[in-house]
């Protein structure tokens, strides 16, 4: 396995292919096989949701917690306010149920679909009232510090210059890179055509790489 | 531009099959310096924030989901049992009001509906109220007379609409009086029969309760059918025995809303005339022969010896009367048909209307006919009513308040 700080932190694509080289598995893209329940399973999680069923929520949340989670982390970069939010996402899927609201046919697209509003909200008011990040972790005293330390520089520019983008490039940058979905699944969620996405994922890149080196240049 | 999308989404998936990128941009060299920057950025962002999901993370919200999921069960328990009760109590209080409606509308429909005339909006709602009134009522007794001015209220309507020149879809019930080749008045109401017009296979002969459905234009009906309401009675020839035999009301949208008619033995008829008469148009035609009935209506007038019981004109002249002559009793009368129409009354059985009702109900009341005189003999016209407006003083008395106008007393 790779050292916690490679996998938590942002590595530099030197650092990435210097570690193909000792350990081939090691992805580019950790591609997660997408998770979606076949329909007649989806309409018996709604039923069970509909009744408040524990054993049905419990499921569902083991199924999309993760997912969910991983989005809204890659949004904010804050992983306290992105357990917060996941967890209220969920919350409002039970009361969207209740109240016949709720997903129609997709359970995973309403939830991600959801936690991107409740991330964008989160942006808005972040924008509003600006608050400086503070590092809650210090660095491993056992791994490298220098390393580290230049790793978390890099992950704050990164952050940086991703914030800069519009909310429809940080999606489909999250769903194609946070979560790793195929063209044809973004382009579904963002319900657009798969050229569409191509050309939005390639202005987002070039987007982000200018924001990078503006960053990098401050 | 649309170029080097797909030339970055190629370069990316061989990447994820573990090209390198150098080895990715060399096979577009043209591209290579434009590619290479946004590949890298790419590799960064794929592994931006990989932060993994700390299993404390995922039972800690997990256990937070469940019990959020508990609450909203307890709650909706709550809701649903304070929901059956507050949904009974709206249910009642939805229901009252509704009904109040209901009544309040429905009353002051009836109520504007009742001097409606056929063709007018609201006169459906009558006829329909009318209907409901038969069906509440249970006394046989009371429902007959219910049913008999029913069917004078149609033959007043008739005259209404006759009187204000309208025209309009009609039915209604009676006797037919008098037959000529293609014209024939059933209770005073001169029907226009056609070759359209739809009859029924047993022949028709005077004296006959008939239901009529057609239209009503400048002083006619034009038939469209005429339907046999007393099968029986068609069937019984002058001759039959001396047993009666009795008609039973069969039209279906105005049950019993003809006079009731029995045919009686025909050996006491006194006169005989053998004048011929047409049952059916087109159909060969019968000599006269007065056949004896009897039947029963509500007296709506009594002008000298003719009075009008059901539309019908009754010459009373030779009858024997027993009970109070008064108009809105319910009269059976045996007797038979003249030429003219006219049925000769033997004898007069008259009884109390037992219905209770006013004008309004139906009750024929001299306000309601025509104006004409009767002048004592027998030169009756189809369309006109013959009355004196003077009674007996020992009768105004009994039906003042409904007949302000007063009836002479009958001569026997």
């Amino acid at each position: 396995m790779f050292p916690q700080a490679l996998v938590y932190g942002h590595i530099r694509v030197d650092d990435i292919l210097k570690m193909r080289e000792y350990h081939p598995s090691f992805p580019y893209f950790a591609r997660e096989a997408a998770k979606t329940m076949p329909i007649h399973d989806e309409r018996r999680v709604l039923d069970g949701l509909r009744d408040l069923d524990p054993q049905i929520i419990g499921d569902l949340y083991d199924q999309y917690f993760s997912e969910v989670y991983r989005y809204i982390c890659y949004r904010i970069s804050d992983e306290t306010v992105a357990e917060d939010i996941a967890s209220d996402v969920f919350v409002r899927l039970l009361e969207a149920v209740q109240s016949r609201k709720g997903p129609q046919s997709s359970i995973k697209g309403w939830l991600i679909a959801t936690a991107s509003n409740v991330v964008n909200d989160h942006l808005r008011l972040q924008y509003r009232r600006p608050t400086e990040d503070l590092s809650e972790s210090l660095p491993d005293e056992n791994s490298n510090i220098a390393f580290e330390l230049d790793l978390r520089e890099q992950n704050r520019v990164l952050h940086g210059a991703y914030a800069q983008l519009t909310i429809e490039q940080q999606h489909v940058l999250a769903l194609r890179f946070g979560l790793g979905y195929s063209l044809e699944e973004t382009a579904k969620y963002l319900k657009k055509k798969v050229n569409a996405i191509k050309a939005l994922q390639f202005r987002a890149l070039v987007s982000l790489q200018r924001q990078i080196g503006d960053e990098n240049h401050e | 531009m649309s170029k080097l999308d797909q030339l970055l989404e190629d370069c990316l998936q061989a990447i994820e099959l573990g090209d390198t990128i150098e080895t990715v941009v060399s096979r577009y060299p043209e591209f290579a310096d434009e590619l290479r920057p946004i590949l890298e950025t790419a590799l960064s962002a794929k592994n931006k924030n990989m932060f993994g999901v700390s299993p404390v993370v995922v039972r800690r919200n997990r256990a937070k989901l469940l019990q959020h999921a508990a609450q909203m069960r307890e709650g909706k328990l709550k809701r649903s049992s304070q929901g059956v009760w507050f949904a009974s109590l709206r249910r009642v209080v939805v229901t009252l009001i509704v009904l109040t409606a209901v009544f309040a509308s429905g009353t002051s429909l009836v109520r504007a509906s009742s001097s409606t005339v056929p063709g007018d909006r609201l006169y459906p709602v009558k006829r329909t109220w009318e209907d409901v009134l038969v069906f509440a009522t249970f006394n046989m007794q009371h429902r007959e007379v219910l049913e008999l001015e029913q069917e004078n209220k149609r033959l007043e309507e008739l005259q209404e609409l006759f009187e204000k020149g309208r025209s309009a879809s009609v039915d209604f019930s009676g006797l037919v009086t008098t037959q000529n080749t293609d014209q024939w008045s059933v209770s005073g109401i001169n029907v226009l029969i056609s070759p359209q017009t739809k009859l029924p296979q047993d022949p028709i002969l005077v004296g006959t309760g008939v239901h009529v459905v057609g239209h009503a234009q400048n002083g006619l009906v034009q038939a469209e059918s005429i339907e046999l309401i007393s099968l029986n009675e068609v069937s019984a020839a002058p001759a039959v025995s001396s047993t009666s035999i009795s008609a039973t009301p069969a039209h279906g949208n105005n049950p019993g809303l003809t006079p009731e008619i029995e045919v009686t033995e025909s050996a006491s008829t006194p006169e005989s005339e053998a004048t011929a008469i047409v049952v059916n148009p087109g159909e060969t035609t019968k000599p006269f022969e007065p056949r004896s009935k009897s039947f029963r209506g509500i007296v709506q007038s009594m002008g000298g010896s003719i009075w009008i019981i059901n539309g019908v004109q009754v010459n009373v002249d030779k009858a024997e009367i027993s009970g109070k002559p008064v108009i809105g009793v319910v009269a059976k009368v045996e007797g038979y048909f003249d030429q003219t129409g006219v049925f000769i009354a033997k004898r007069i059985e008259l009884r109390e209307n037992y219905s209770g009702s006013d004008d309004s109900s139906g009750v024929a009341s001299p306000s309601s006919m025509p104006d004409s005189q009767h002048d004592g003999n027998d030169d009756h016209k189809d369309d006109g009513y013959d009355h004196v407006t003077e009674t007996p003083e020992y009768y105004s008395d009994y039906h003042q308040q409904n007949y302000a106008t007063k009836t002479p007393e009958p001569e026997h």
